[in-house]
């Protein structure tokens, strides 16, 4: 110690903005200067194979502290002394060391790196591995391909690059939900399956802040809180996914971790990047509907199957009300609007050997495929800073992250539906004034919806400083501490004009909900982290704990009784104001993790990793569990007798790994005996009433992980194979242990013996096709064969899951009537009586069982670079099952569109045909046997696709290397196209209540300063 | 030298580890958390009468949105209207209703599944305020009242569901364990404890004459222990705890047929009041209809039942057109919407029953001139002749008859009547063709049969 400190007060103070952002650290550590022989200045130049200068390398004299990097033109000068060492690196290229000699002007070339392998460095959380020595599964997309999508939402940027990541986008409208599934659905709660994400090592919750009563517009849980990420400012996301890589985040690594991790500045050249790009959008896809002529004749015939005669006053779209010529596209008015898009970035970022940094500005600006007028604003900033002494016994990473956005939606999901249901010969949307039309009160006018809106605004912060300081050259002190905080505003204005004016409603019936929710949390984690060298073997120890808490509140309001709708704005000027909910939830988590890593020889690798958590969602005896992990790998390419007779085979690896993690996604004070204030009054008093049945001795889910995995580089790695079998089992399952309504209570919080198992096949291959100095095109080639399955659930059939689970399927499957045909001499569907008792009843004779998890799934990327172009396209695929049109809709005949399908129906007796006789709706046969057909497996078919889910295209004009101005254009474009035999708008959707994902092309330019 | 130096890096290294474990230990108080503010222990609840009467409010408040005596269309009142043979669907769409309608009830049907979770849940927090109040030593402010009504509602939710749905569980613990496993008892042991209980209730319940008569009280208690009687034809315990109520309690007839169900109705033992200033009942809300076409309309028969001049006739059933038929609705509340000032609460027990019931039961014991006392006054405030009936099967019949008009559309009095009078079949197939003698009693959830199958066997027919 008494070394560092003379050091410490040798060090002379630097950096102004430093020493203002961590004033904490008035000093700065240096290397001391001891005496050295005379010194030359040397001089040279960098340039690639190519013989283009190259900025920005590295340049190191080995042994000691002195380094410098090369200019613009490639041109270098360093103080150094014959003998010495030089070092010249830099990203991408293979570093190369030279001599000196006493000559006084070096020419050095870096040759481009092709395999890589052993320098990517991969993040895995509290630690970092090679590519080429991990034990565990790590999958990881950079910046490089993030920035190639016109996307706003990160976790976009994933799908179809990831072999056992499986993305879902729930809808095109901005704002929307992913679904993400690593390596399948572990818990039987449908809200329990949702990865762990950290961003610059601060845990981040995904979990929406809004309030079930605002914000219905987004399907799945409302808006989510990772839009709040600028795509543009992160470096890359790793997805952890094995026992070996999760068993370090213990209770919360069961369901895979994804660690985002944002840009940082690098030491050379200063930069200013501007990014611009503006893109148009419309829906994928719309559906095949009937014509006028086609409509109206359904529609007849309805009335005469069901011996209504004459034509009634209220058929408005068949007795001539409406103009029975006319014909609307309604799904282009509803829904198939162009929507706009603009993304401004401007990043200034560079900095020393010593010290960088990074600044970054966004701006983002969306509308969506609806009418009227909505936009999504999003607003962000990055300021990211390090520093290393010069001794580099210190350093420091700084990050701050904050984004604002706002988003205007309509309320209601109903326009899309509308867009498909409405009749195609309805009325004008607008009357001459430009008022909505009532035609008289004959119709519900679509754009009544957009009377009622949403708009969500959004702020978030995140803030982490990584404190790293070398106690010994071997034993690092680490500290990692981090605050996020989170706010959401959500109005929801109902107003009284979304209904006819006929019925005389006027501003009493208007109302706001507002919603307020608020989220902090902190994270401090000291860590040890020891590195020893024994010769044939090193080894790495790490010991950290974590301390977290997470408080969130939230505030909801109704606010109703305006004098005026114009006065809607300001909820003081509401006569009632009714308080929705007034909630708090503090959660606290403590853990002790440590890892060690053992390598011999480089060949043979030994991780273990383990940790202990505590959690404040369980009952004081249950609080504490052990997680831990085993991973082994060994490189046998580098066994001599391998390299001796396979000599093409560049690398192989045979890596598995063993462990459990655990998850505690089941909400917060779940195990206490607890009454809530209730939302009913009587007597101009709330009520109490009691939360739940308490269960003190509930626990965690634990996940056991298992994976077996082989990589083959081939051809000097120009061919590189991964293959992985996992399987996970998921016991203990954290759910609401059935039981009788004789309790009170539909369940008790508890752990079941119930087990769900993921196990699946994940293939990688990634070719370099072409590689000559002007083209080089690579392939890579992802797949993933997933199968998932409920191995055991005790007293299923008594269990409200009765319904949903079947023991030995997916979790993810529906029970259904299977529908027979169309019966010739009733014309009504007819299904399968598996009880034989002569009806149709559910659950007895809903005995089909259809999964909605992917047989497989992944993507095919090709990367093709032909001097100053460079062609992306990446492709994505599933094969899947999926509810199809006829789950939705209307009864065919009712006044409701249909999709051209129902031409092929029953008219009169004897007719073969797969649609049932039309009808109103108003006789219950025919309704009956359409319900059923809606439960039936006539509704889920299947809705797999391969989408051209990216082509990115760019040019680079010029590069800043050389003329001190970079300028590169492209166009990109999401979702371009699809090749799907689905049934319905939006395979990837499945879901005709709102808008179909969005195909987005957009042109840009990025220039560099 | 070199040797000594690495003899103490590596003890350094030791105690830096040591040190560092030493943090940690001790943090495992770290991960307790309070409470948050929407929610207290259920200590703390029965520490105080605030706070039990709070968890009482919640009870009233269900019974009124959600539980079994609603008037919303999952009630009582709604769905066995349409079970027996007072109102009529219109509306195909609400097919989950049309089942009822059609006396077509699987064991797995929403509304059954609701009668049954809700009442007994409702049941579970009563259990709790009792268990919590008789566990306080501390003499709470108020005791016997809180515990009054409580053993009031356990009895209230129970005899629902005993009648809906024949032998069930008594439940009175709170003990989740013995109440996973409980066995059906036979209607006469459900009775039994019923009974005990509103003897307990009737005992420490005032006489409450507070404000809109939003608690039950004692007469409340006297009042049901009269209809338990009735339904199990202890005609002379039925008369007498009637009699008793009609002569002693605070209560007298409203003589105008239109203000029986007005808030400050003098005929009102107990009534729910609406959940803010100025709402009316959710009875008003289900069946006022405005404008065509109506979800439900009331039976042809129960139109056809009415005596010419029956005052009841015109103020209580309401009638709307679309120029060529009229449909008719129960309008014995007549506010659908908020008025400034609450009028209507939802009536539970009033004393024109009460006057049934004591007519009834001196009938059933042969005292006709007594009968005859009690349901004249009930006849002749709407405006009836009076009936001069002198045996007593047909005035038992009568007595029926006057059930079926004063109380139609109130929480099940109709179809309970049918069944106890084991008239259902041959009142109901007529009109019913789907009717089976099974149909008296509703199925057991099936969900609770899977789950314990000490509830099994099914009721017969399912």
């Amino acid at each position: 110690m008494q070394l560092a400190t003379t050091r410490m007060r040798r060090g002379i103070p630097s950096m102004l903005l430093y020493a203002f952002l961590l004033p904490l650290f008035s000093f700065n550590m240096q290397a001391g200067t001891v005496l050295e022989p005379p010194q030359v200045t040397v001089s040279g130049t960098v340039t690639d194979s190519t013989g283009e200068p190259l900025a920005g390398v590295n340049l190191v004299v080995e042994s000691k502290n002195i380094g410098t990097m090369s200019d613009l033109d490639g041109s270098f000068t360093i103080q150094a002394v014959p003998g010495d060492i030089l070092i010249f690196s830099m990203v991408g290229y293979t570093s190369k060391s030279v001599v000196v000699m006493g000559q006084d002007a070096i020419k050095v070339s870096l040759e481009e790196d092709v395999t890589q392998l052993g320098e990517v460095v991969l993040n895995a959380g509290y630690y970092t591995v090679s590519e080429r020595e991990r034990t565990g599964s790590i999958e990881k997309v950079t910046a490089v391909d993030i920035e190639k999508q016109p996307i706003s939402n990160p976790l976009a940027a994933l799908q179809g690059r990831m072999a056992g990541v499986e993305i879902q986008q729930t809808s095109g409208l901005p704002g929307a939900n992913f679904n993400i599934r690593i390596r399948g659905r572990n818990s039987i709660r449908s809200e329990g399956n949702d990865p762990l994400y950290i961003i610059d090592g601060v845990p981040f919750s995904s979990a929406t802040l809004g309030e079930a009563n605002a914000s219905v517009s987004l399907p799945g849980q409302g808006i989510s809180p990772l839009n709040s990420l600028n795509p543009n400012d992160i470096e890359s996301i790793e997805v952890l996914k094995d026992a070996d890589a999760t068993a370090i985040y213990g209770s919360r690594g069961a369901n895979g971790v994804v660690l985002i991790t944002t840009k940082k500045g690098r030491s050379g050249t200063t930069d200013i990047t501007l990014n611009t790009f503006s893109g148009m959008g419309s829906a994928t896809n719309t559906m095949e509907l009937l014509s006028t002529p086609e409509y109206l004749e359904i529609r007849r015939e309805s009335y005469a199957n069901d011996g209504v005669e004459p034509i009634p006053d209220n058929a408005y779209d068949i007795n001539g009300t409406w103009d029975t010529d006319r014909y609307t596209n309604w799904q282009k008015e509803l829904f198939g609007r162009t929507s706009y898009l603009t993304n401004v970035q401007g990043t200034l970022s560079g900095g020393s050997q010593q010290t960088q940094f990074l600044i970054s500005g966004n701006f983002n600006g969306q509308t969506d495929a609806l009418p009227g007028d909505h936009h999504s604003t999003k607003v962000s900033g990055l300021a990211n800073l390090n520093h290393k002494t010069k001794d580099g016994r210190f350093s420091a990473q700084l990050s701050t992250n904050y984004v604002s956005h706002t988003n205007d939606l309509p309320y209601s999901v109903s326009l899309v539906l509308e867009g498909l249901l409405t009749p195609p010969n309805a009325p004008e949307l607008l009357d001459e004034n430009g008022g909505l039309n009532w035609e008289n009160s004959t119709w519900q006018n679509p754009l009544r919806h957009l009377e009622s809106t949403y708009r969500s605004s959004t702020t978030t912060f995140i803030g982490n400083a990584r404190l790293v300081y070398k106690l010994f050259p071997e034993l690092e002190l680490i500290a990692n501490l981090g605050y996020t905080e989170n706010h959401l505003k959500e109005d929801r204005t109902e107003l009284s004009t979304r209904y006819n004016p006929a019925f005389g409603r006027g501003s009493e019936f208007s109302y706001v909900i507002q919603n307020m929710g608020r989220r902090t949390s902190w994270i401090v984690e000291p860590q040890l982290s020891w590195n020893h060298d024994f010769g044939n073997t090193r080894l790495s120890a790490l010991v950290g704990a974590s301390f977290q808490e997470r408080f969130s509140d939230r505030l909801s309001l109704r606010a109703s009784g305006f004098s005026s709708n114009s006065l809607i704005g300001n909820i003081a000027a509401a006569t009632t104001l009714d308080i929705i909910s007034d909630v708090d939830r503090t959660y606290r988590y403590h853990a002790i993790f440590g890892r060690l890593n053992l390598n011999h020889k480089g060949r043979y690798i030994l991780n273990m990793t383990g940790r202990r958590d505590g959690s404040s969602r369980f009952g004081p005896d249950r609080r504490f569990s052990n997680f831990g992990a085993v991973g082994l790998a060994w490189i046998f390419s580098e066994e001599a007798l391998v390299r001796q007779t396979l000599p093409f085979l560049s690398f192989g690896k045979i890596k598995g790994s063993y462990g459990t993690s655990g998850n505690d996604q089941i909400g917060d004070y779940q195990y206490l005996d607890t009454y809530s204030f209730g939302s009913l009054q009587y007597q101009n008093g709330f009520g109490l009433y009691p939360t739940r049945l308490f269960n003190p001795d509930f626990s965690w889910e634990r996940n056991e992980k298992m994976e077996l995995s082989l990589e083959l580089g081939l051809f000097g790695d120009r061919i590189f194979f991964t293959g992985n079998y996992f399987r996970n089992r998921s016991s203990n399952q954290l759910v609401g242990i059935p039981l009788p309504a004789t309790t009170g209570f539909p369940s008790i919080s508890g752990n079941l013996a119930a087990t769900v198992e993921n196990q699946g096949w994940e293939l990688e291959l990634s070719t370099l096709n072409i590689n000559t100095g002007k083209v080089r095109w690579s392939t890579s080639i992802n797949l993933t064969v997933p199968k998932n399955k409920l191995v055991a659930f005790p007293d299923l059939d008594g269990s409200t899951y009765a319904n949903e689970l079947v023991v030995g399927e997916p979790l993810d499957i529906r029970k259904l009537y299977r529908l027979n045909g169309v019966d010739p001499d009733t014309g009504l569907y007819e299904f399968h009586d598996f009880n034989g008792d002569g009806e149709i009843t559910s659950i007895d004779d809903r005995q089909v069982v259809k999964s909605f998890s992917p047989e497989f799934f992944g993507g095919i990327n090709n990367s093709l670079s032909i001097g100053k172009f460079q062609l992306d396209l990446l492709f994505q695929f599933s094969k899947q099952m999926g509810w199809n049109f006829w789950r939705e809709g209307s009864i065919p005949g009712s006044v409701a569109n249909q999709p051209k399908a129902v031409l092929d129906r029953w008219q009169t007796v004897g007719d073969m045909a797969t649609v049932q006789r039309m009808s109103l709706g108003n006789t219950l046969d025919p309704l009956l046997a359409y319900y059923n057909h809606r439960n039936s497996d006539a509704a889920v078919s299947d809705a797999s696709y391969l989408r051209l889910k990216t082509l990115s295209l760019s040019y680079t004009l010029s590069q800043k290397g050389k003329s001190g101005m970079g300028c590169e254009i492209y166009a990109r474009g999401q979702n371009l196209w699809t090749l799907t035999d689905y049934f319905g708008l939006d395979p990837e959707t499945m879901n005709n209540q709102t808008v179909p994902t969005l195909r987005v092309i957009s042109l840009g330019t990025r220039l560099t300063f | 030298m070199k040797k000594t130096n690495n003899t103490i890096q590596n003890y350094m290294y030791l105690g830096t580890f040591a040190l560092f474990i030493l943090v940690y230990s001790s943090c495992e108080k770290f991960v307790e958390v309070d409470l948050p503010k929407d929610q207290i222990t259920g200590e703390a609840v029965f520490q105080d009468s605030g706070t039990i009467e709070a968890a009482l409010r919640n009870v009233y408040a269900e019974l009124r949105d959600n539980a079994l005596t609603t008037g919303e269309s999952y009630g009582v009142s709604y769905l066995m209207g349409h079970y027996a043979d007072e109102l009529h669907l219109l509306d195909p769409n609400l097919g989950s209703i049309s089942f009822f309608e059609g006396n077509n009830v699987l064991p797995t049907n929403d509304f059954v599944n609701r009668f049954w979770d809700r009442g007994y849940g409702l049941i579970y927090a009563v259990n709790r305020i009792i268990e919590g109040i008789e566990n306080n030593d501390d003499g709470l402010e108020g005791k016997d009242r809180l515990l009054g009504e409580a053993y009031f509602l356990r009895a209230y939710l129970h005899f629902y569901l005993v009648n809906l749905f024949g032998p069930i569980p008594y439940i009175d613990t709170t003990d989740y364990q013995t109440n996973t496993t409980v066995s059906r008892m036979p209607q006469a042991v459900v009775y039994q404890q019923l009974e005990e209980d509103l003897l307990e209730a009737k005992a420490l319940l005032p006489i409450y004459d507070g404000p809109d008569r939003a608690r039950p009280g004692h007469w409340t208690a006297a009042a049901l222990l009269a209809r338990t009687y009735l339904f199990q034809e202890d005609w002379d315990k039925a008369a007498e705890e009637a009699g008793r109520l009609i002569v002693e309690g605070n209560f007298e007839l409203e003589q105008q047929v239109g203000e029986i169900f007005l808030k400050g109705s003098r005929e009102t033992i107990w009534q729910l009041t609406p959940d803010m200033m100025g709402g009316n009942t959710h009875e008003g809300r289900t069946y006022i209809v405005e404008q065509p076409l109506p979800d439900t309309e009331l039976t042809q028969g129960l139109l056809d039942s009415f005596e010419a001049g029956d005052a009841r006739r015109l103020h209580w059933v309401g009638a709307v057109s679309d120029g060529t038929t009229v449909w008719y609705f129960p309008f014995k509340y007549k506010l659908a919407a908020p008025t400034e000032e609450t009028l209507e609460c939802s009536v539970l027990f009033r004393l024109g029953e009460l006057y049934l019931i004591a007519a009834e039961a001196q009938a059933a014991m042969g005292n006709v001139s007594e009968s005859l006392g009690y349901l004249n006054a009930i006849r002749e405030r709407a405006l009836l002749p009076p009936s001069e009936l002198t045996d007593s099967a047909g005035l038992m019949e009568a007595i029926l008859r006057e059930r079926r008009i004063e109380l139609f559309t109130e929480h099940g009095h109709r179809f309970f009547d049918l069944k106890r009078k084991g008239m259902a079949t041959e009142v109901l197939r007529p009109t019913k063709p789907n009717w089976d003698l099974t149909d008296a009693l509703l199925p057991v959830p099936e969900s609770e049969l899977l789950i314990n199958p000490n509830l099994l066997p099914q009721n017969e027919g399912y």
